[in-house]
Parts: structure tokens; sequence; C-alpha cells
């Protein structure tokens, strides 16, 4: 499914608890998104529901089990799932992570359970490569990598995590999925806090065309010394509005997602945090507009 | 440090070796509490999903320490959380607690194929080869069952335990606890339990001692002549009931000749 639209598209992360507000409220967003693993059944009410949901918005599958960034092979039952979701669902994006998530155990496979920090170095970027075209070749669809939160931090990694999604994003065609309070997070976690900073350093590394989705989420403050958890159960903090408008900014009209996973509020409460998101890109693109009409007005008289 | 030392330190459930590889790591100590803790967490919630019953006869929620030991001798390995659980049942009847609550594995299998059911292929019956009935003798038919019924024989009140804590009428519940607590307090009795899918909700029910055999039977893929000559002893077995009550309950996928 393609989805074409002068406006900027908002949508929001569809968990299990708003089936019925998604199927009976009239549309509210632009698109949904779900966990694709959640819905790896062979069939049931979840599949049903997402074929529902289906009708009514477009929807965009966002992974997070595939640990792209696995020295392991991404074992072929776990492609076929999602190969297989991906063709009766359609959707028109496709998602994940810039991590790792499969290893061994004493000769034995196991997922990780968790999106697990990768290290940013040529090696570890041959290796995503790898795995991507070869995902990409299989789901025969692009993909959009998402940077993430992170909790420990590797002293072998000479790239930033920018620079590794910039330079994956050329060499696979694939795409960047910009996740602002993951960005946040790590500046609050590993550098000095300056969010804004932050997130203006790792955007201007990413080419102006590689940015597809951008994600938006809140997340519980942590206690004085610890680090902070991305646990997606906040609304979004005003750190990362103001991340959003500087990404806006730089890439235009980014089709977003409000995502919220833990202690889920209210529908209505989803949708205002949507309707926030889109005031935000309006407001933005409007002072754009209105700056290009002076400009151009400036031109005219000149040249009057 | 590489990808499987990373993921042997989050893993690790040895307090004194995960010190010293901790320290080795030169990983904040901070950070790696945090995917511990996030895998503790999402394993818990993961089991509590798949496993309603064991959660809540369990107080609520699955023990941490049964968690971590289910976890490292049977860690995830689908990359989906839902698939994960296959072995609880048999890993639960060789834990400390089935010593003191001898229904919990049992419980825990029902819980698991009600699970696999809910999330199973959508199946129904196809009508067409409803004729094969009268145009095939019984030794040339096979019944193929739809793929979310399961069988469980057991001898604890699995069924009723399970209502007590899921039936959506309240006063069911009630009397189905009572059951169950009568039927722990007697002499065990083997039965069959059976799983079924009749729309998208699963369900449960006990089997007679007939139907029971005429079930396995047919799972074992026997041929109706076969499944109807082992139940011909039993006086309460008629297969024209049986049938309606199949197709109602939607236990059958379609008819089959043997020949073919």
């Amino acid at each position: 499914m393609s989805v074409e639209s002068k406006d900027i598209l908002i949508g929001v992360g569809l968990r299990h608890v708003h089936f019925t507000d998604v199927l009976t409220q009239p549309q509210q967003v632009d698109f949904v998104e779900v966990h694709s693993e959640n819905f790896f059944g062979e069939g049931g009410a979840a599949l049903s529901v997402l074929n529902q949901v289906r009708e009514k918005y477009p929807i965009s599958l966002h992974s997070t089990s595939m640990g792209l960034g696995s020295e392991q092979d991404i074992p072929l039952h776990y492609l076929n799932r999602l190969s297989k979701l991906a063709q009766s669902i359609d959707p028109f994006l496709m998602s994940e992570h810039a991590c790792f998530t499969w290893g061994q155990q004493q000769g034995q496979l196991i997922h990780s359970g968790d999106l697990l920090p990768i290290i940013h170095t040529n090696t570890s970027l041959d290796r995503m490569c790898e795995q991507v075209d070869k995902v990409q070749e299989i789901l025969g669809r692009q993909l959009i990598i998402e940077n993430v939160s992170a909790y420990i931090k590797f002293d072998q990694s000479y790239l930033s995590e920018a620079e590794f999604l910039a330079e994956l994003s050329r060499r696979t065609d694939s795409k960047i999925l910009l996740d602002i309070n993951n960005i946040a997070v790590n500046s609050i976690n590993f550098e000095d806090g300056n969010i804004k900073q932050s997130v203006n350093d790792y955007i201007n590394i990413l080419p102006i065309n590689s940015v597809a989705q951008i994600h938006l989420a809140g997340c519980t403050t942590a206690l004085p010394g610890e680090l902070v958890v991305d646990d997606h159960a906040r609304p979004v903090s005003d750190h990362v509005w103001q991340g959003y408008e500087q990404a806006l900014q730089r890439f235009g009209k980014i089709p977003t997602l409000i995502e919220w996973d833990n202690d889920l509020p209210e529908w209505s409460v989803l949708i205002s945090e949507a309707d926030k998101a889109r005031h935000i890109a309006r407001t933005v693109f409007n002072k754009n507009l209105l700056n290009q009409t002076m400009i151009n007005k400036s031109v005219l008289t000149k040249e009057l | 440090m590489n990808q499987q030392q990373l993921l042997a330190l989050i893993w690790n459930d040895d307090p004194t070796s995960f010190i010293k590889e901790r320290e080795e790591s030169g990983f904040d100590v901070r950070g790696i509490n945090i995917y511990r803790r996030n895998l503790l967490a999402n394993a818990q919630r993961a089991l509590s999903i798949t496993f309603p019953t064991i959660s809540q006869l369990l107080d609520s929620d699955v023990n941490e320490i049964l968690v971590q030991e289910f976890l490292k001798k049977y860690p995830p390995n689908k990359g989906d959380w839902a698939q994960w659980g296959d072995e609880f049942s048999r890993f639960i009847a060789t834990n400390q607690i089935a010593h003191e609550y001898a229904y919990l594995p049992d419980c825990a299998e029902l819980d698991w194929h009600i699970h696999k059911a809910l999330n199973g292929q959508d199946q129904t019956l196809d009508y067409t080869s409803l004729a094969l009935l009268a145009s095939a003798e019984p030794e040339d038919i096979s019944i193929v069952l739809n793929n979310n019924v399961a069988l469980i024989r057991t001898t604890s009140p699995i069924s009723e335990i399970f209502d007590a804590h899921h039936h959506p009428e309240e006063k069911q519940r009630e009397q189905a606890m009572e059951q169950a607590k009568i039927a722990l307090n007697i002499e065990p009795k083997k039965h069959v339990v059976m799983i079924f899918r009749p729309e998208f909700q699963p369900k449960v029910t006990t089997l007679t001692d007939s139907e029971a055999e005429f079930m396995f039977c047919l799972k074992a893929r026997k041929s109706l002549a076969e499944s109807l000559d082992a139940v011909s002893h039993y006086d309460d077995f008629s297969f024209d009931k049986w049938l309606v009550k199949a197709i109602e309950q939607n236990l059958i996928l379609h008819f089959k000749e043997n020949s073919l």
C-alpha cells in the first residue's frame, strides 16, 4: 500500500487495549503502527482485528525482534513469519531497529527479548548491511531502520550512531527512522543532557532524504544517579517536542508516530498527542512557507 | 566484548561470576542491570499472558525465581514472546512447586493449548466433504480434526480450576471453585479435557470416556470404522449425536477418503 499526502502524516502506535476504539471511532489519525510480532499467529481474533483496521487505516509494521545487527544470522523461521504478515497486511512502511537480538547459549539459538546495542565500527556496519540487504530481498520491500536507546556504551565504537545509520542507508538503500526520544535518552544517559544540541548534532549528520519516519515518545524521569529507561510510558516531553521541530525543519514532512507502550492511556490521550504533533508540524511548515513568501517578495522587490 | 559475551552477562544468574564478568567488561553496572531487569520483566509478563491460570494460582504473577530458572533452561528462540512456553508444563512438573500443587503442570498445559488455539489458524468444516458419509464405507473414511483441537489426559480438575478463574460469570466461577475444591479432596480420577475453538474464543470441556477414546482415535488418524469399533463397548456413544456436537463445536476440518 502506498500513501500519498500533501500534508504531513501523523499516526499512533496501536495496542490491543485500543482495538475497539480504533474500529468504532471516526478516523482521527492518518495511520496506525503495530508491532509485527504481536501478529505472528496463524489466525485468531488479533489478526482478524488487524485486517479490519487495515480497511480503515494505512498500517505501518514495526518489528522489534529482527536484530539486524546480530552477529548470528536472523533465523529463517522469523523472516518467513514476517514476510507472510507483510504480504497479507501490505503495510505502507516497515521498520526495525539498529540493534542485535540473536545469539547463542550453550550452542543453542537464543533471542535476547530486548533491543541490545551494537558496536559502531566498519565491521559491524558491513555485517548490518549484509543483513539489511538480505531482509529487503526476502521481503521485497525497503526497510526503515531506527536509532535505539542504549544503556551501555562500547569503547570500541569509532563511528557515531548517526554516521553508522547514514552510511547504512546509503549502502543498502534503506531509510532511517528517527526516534527523537531515543536521542534524548542517550543524551541524558551518556552526554551532557543538552537534548537540543544532541538532536541538532544527530540530525545534521543524516542526509536530508534519508529519513522516512519519525518516532515520538515519552519516558519516566530517572531517580538521581540512575539511568533513564526508555519505557514509553509517559506523554512526549517538551524536549522531544522541541527536537521534533528541529527534525521537521531539516527533513520536511516526514510521517510521524506517537509511541506509547506501557501504562497505556485512553485512546483520546493518544489522539491528543497526535493532534499536538500535527499542530507543531503545521506551525513549522506555515512558518517556513511564510519565510519563503517573504524571501520571494524581497527578491521580486529588488528585481523591480 | 562481543555480542555473545554481552548476552552471557545479561543472562548470568550466578551472582559471584556476574560481579567478576561485569567488572571485566567495564560496562556501567546500572546499564547492565537495566537489561537484566528488562529480560526478567518481559519474560514474566509473557508467561503471565500465556499462562493466565498459573499466574492467578501463583498469586497474580509468575514467581521471579521460577521465571529465571525457566529462562535459563528453555531460553526463547523465536523472536516472539507469545511463542515461548511450550516446555513450561514439563518444567513445572520437575519443580518443587509441583510437589505442593500437583495440578499445576496440567493447568499449565491447558493454558498453553488455549493460548495456541487462540492464535491458531482459522479453520472451519469443509461441508462438502460430509457427502463422503453417504458415498464411502466407514473403513475408507478418516475425520481430520481442526488444528485448534487439543486433548489432555489428567487426574486433576483442570477444567474446573480454569473456569474458577476465567468464566465470565461470577456465579459460575464460584461454582467451579467449589467443584475444584471437592475434586481435589477425593480420589483422583483419570479423565480427558478437550480444548476447541468454535469461533475466536477457545473453549474447554471435559469429555466422557467414550468421547475421549473416539477423539484419540481420530487424532491418531484411524479410520472411522476403527474409531467406531474402539467405542463399540460403550453404551453412551452415538456417532450421530457426536457428529452434530462436533459440527457445533467446530471440531472437524474435513472428511477424507483413505484411498485418496
